[in-house]
């Protein structure tokens, strides 16, 4: 009995010893490679990161992931990307996953980023809340070799391409005309946007503003022209609360543009409800504004078709990946998207001409 | 009359009173609106939720420590009763069964939040972001809200109003929803159930000096579970207010919304320790929060400068209940008595 205690103690200790040896020989093969993956990703510092041909990928199509990240899964604007995103997955056979932060917060934002990083996928595509807080964790995905694209961010510094339906400045111009037609191009008017750090809402709020002072002398914007009037915070209600406060403090208000999906049903039930004369102009899906649309209070919708925006982030990736040239004048076969414009700036920029106008009469015709 | 003058400058309530005072005068010269019948309305409008997530957080923070969870039970709940009232055809019923609904879902949620720091006795702020994140993710992962329509019960207890009031001289209306009365019910059983019952007078006792509080008969753990389930219960309520006002369900807007109620309590006068705080100190730390965030474009101060501005009068409100603390407390045990 004593014998084969000591026996199995004699074991015991024997496997924890192996057990032992192996963990250490384990960890010195894993750090080892470590060194290697470090190795070959300072080399990749010393290349250029943004040389689109590094990003050609040897896997067959088949096993590719192409991941699209949005500001906020759950609104009808990136329902609506996601139909163009799984178009793509169905018509190329590549895999697609869109996914969105819990919160729509530039910090849960870049924690969806790296967890996509970290499962490894082969192309992101991103519609950032706000570019700078992801800027490093897109740079982590390049360096290890994963394509980035981005959409409505032309801003952001760590991407191959960054896509846009069309410029800022002609967006906001567009919004601008629309709302000058709508008003008479006489009085006073506001603006609101979602963050003063999203990019692309400023630079459609500046052009607004620049195309007013150029065109419609007779228009004035509130608070002596600062730019934007009030931000929404991506919530209903919060634009609803600032467009009745710039209400009250300009009962003879004209005119109100919102470049965020949140804004104008919020400006106009605050409109509605004081039954005011105020036209409102902004960017939005049909399908959430219509009641407003038809009551008249929202006048015109301008947008860009998110489905399209979904299609060609995917696209443009898939060409990156498969080796493909991407450039000014390249045709993607997407409605809107056929001359694409190359602009270099902060970053590479890829434009198309896809911006639409929605007013009562053709409501209709779109089922988003 | 004397004795009550000094009674009164002791409290941190009164402070934040006096600034209330000074910065309504302030937005009132600068733009002539602040007093009007419709910008009041606006403002007691904009207080319903936060001063009903001001309860739950007052109730945690005396008794046992912060609670971050209620804004994502709120949401959690408010999606749960909606979708239930709609898949069992109650659309027809009256709104308060659906509220029933959703706090039934609150109060289950809470209980989860009350279980984990009771049974473990773990430290209420890492057990409540941790439920956070998990109704989060339950939320927009498993059931992939979305925002919808109201059920008709609550689009009509929606578009219901208590008080309209139209201001003679811009001609601008403005109404006040009967949610208002469900944030006055909950503030008045609040005030008796703490002020009055044995029970509310253990919530403090709990805070205060846990052992003491056992030894005076007190069942620690049983309070403690109790206000966590009452916390989820009326975190629901404040959800499916938060909807009605809104007309839609909106899933995503929810979240973040404990920070800034936080703030307020602790403006109010709640100590972060516990066992004080007051309710009267909650809804003008709320009452002040709201103003400074509705006030900033009457005020005609730019986006940019609106944040500095809510930072500062956060950080001055809390320092003067700092001050007030250091000056409390050879008098905190006098001060414990007289509290709501």
């Amino acid at each position: 009995m004593k014998n084969l205690k000591k026996f199995i103690a004699i074991i015991a200790a024997a496997a924890m010893t192996f057990s032992l040896a192996a963990c250490s020989a384990e960890k010195t093969t894993t750090s080892s490679n470590k060194k290697e993956t470090k190795e070959s990703a300072s080399k990749d510092k010393n290349g250029d990161l943004f040389d689109v041909s590094r990003y050609k990928s040897d896997k067959d199509k088949s096993e590719w992931t192409i991941a699209v990240v949005t500001k906020d899964n759950t609104s009808n604007w990136f329902k609506r990307m996601e139909v163009g995103v799984n178009d793509f997955g169905k018509e190329t056979g590549i895999k697609v996953i869109q996914k969105g932060p819990a919160n729509a917060d530039a910090a849960s934002q870049v924690q969806v980023i790296d967890d996509l990083i970290n499962q490894g996928v082969d192309a992101l595509c991103v519609v950032p809340i706000d570019p700078g807080a992801i800027e490093a964790s897109l740079k982590n995905a390049m360096e290890q070799g994963i394509v980035v694209i981005t959409h409505e961010a032309s801003n952001q510094k760590n991407t191959l391409f960054d896509t846009e339906a069309f410029t800022a400045k002609d967006f906001g111009s567009a919004i601008m005309d629309a709302l000058a037609k709508d008003m008479g191009e006489k009085g006073k008017y506001a603006m609101m946007v979602a963050y003063t750090t999203s990019t692309t809402h400023m630079e459609y709020a500046n052009a607004q503003y620049e195309r007013q002072k150029e065109a419609y002398p007779d228009m004035k914007l509130i608070n002596d022209g600062a730019v934007p009037s009030a931000e929404s915070e991506e919530s209903i209600d919060t634009s609803y609360e600032r467009a009745k406060e710039i209400l009250k403090s300009n009962p003879d208000l004209k005119g109100f543009t919102g470049v965020a999906s949140t804004d104008c049903p919020g400006i106009a039930k605050a409109v509605e409800e004081l039954g005011l004369d105020v036209k409102v102009v902004g960017v939005g899906t049909p399908g959430e504004f219509k009641p407003y649309v038809e009551s008249g209070t929202i006048s015109t919708i301008k947008l860009w078709d998110p489905k399209g925006s979904g299609h060609v982030m995917c696209k443009v990736a898939s060409m990156i990946l498969s080796g493909d040239e991407v450039g000014e004048g390249t045709d993607l076969g997407i409605a809107g998207y056929d001359k694409l414009q190359l602009i270099e700036g902060e970053n590479r920029c890829l434009i198309g001409q896809a911006d639409l106008t929605i007013t009562k009469d053709n409501i209709n015709d779109y089922d988003f | 009359m004397n004795k009550f003058f000094k009674r009164m400058v002791k409290q941190t309530e009164f402070y934040v009173f006096l600034i209330i005072v000074v910065l309504s005068l302030v937005i009132q010269v600068r733009s002539g609106l602040f007093f009007a019948n419709n910008n009041i309305v606006d403002l007691l409008r904009s207080m319903i939720v936060p001063s009903m997530y001001a309860i739950c957080a007052l109730l945690a923070f005396v008794s046992t420590g912060p609670d971050v969870s209620f804004p994502l039970i709120a949401a959690l709940s408010s999606y749960l009763a909606l979708i239930v009232t709609n898949n069992l055809g109650l659309e027809d019923t009256s709104w308060f069964i659906t509220f029933i609904i959703g706090i039934f879902f609150g109060c289950i949620m809470g209980a989860l939040n009350g279980f984990i720091i009771v049974r473990y006795n773990f430290p209420s702020l890492i057990v409540t972001l941790g439920t956070s994140s998990l109704f989060s993710g339950i939320l927009l992962g498993a059931f992939e809200a979305e925002r919808m329509n109201l059920p008709k019960n609550l689009a009509a207890f929606g578009k219901a109003s208590l008080i309209t009031v139209k201001n003679a001289k811009s001609g601008l209306g403005s109404t006040l929803p009967m949610t208002f009365l469900l944030m006055i019910a909950l503030y008045i059983i609040a005030y008796l159930v703490l002020n009055k019952t044995m029970v509310g007078r253990g919530v403090y006792a709990v805070g205060g000096d846990e052992v003491s509080a056992e030894r005076a008969g007190f069942n620690v753990k049983g309070i403690r579970f109790g206000i966590f389930v009452v916390n989820g219960g009326i975190a629901a309520i404040a959800g499916l207010s938060y909807a009605v006002m809104s007309m839609r369900y909106l899933p995503t807007e929810y979240a973040g919304g404990e920070m800034i109620v936080i703030a307020a309590i602790i403006l109010g006068g709640t100590r972060m320790t516990g066992g004080i705080g007051t309710l009267k100190g909650c809804l003008l730390g709320t009452l002040l929060l709201t103003m400074v965030s509705n006030s900033l474009i009457l005020l005609g101060i730019s986006v940019y400068w609106q944040k500095v501005f809510i930072g500062a009068i956060i950080i001055i409100g809390t320092a003067v209940s700092a001050v007030q603390s250091h000056a409390g407390r050879k008098a905190k045990t006098r001060l414990k008595k007289e509290t709501a």
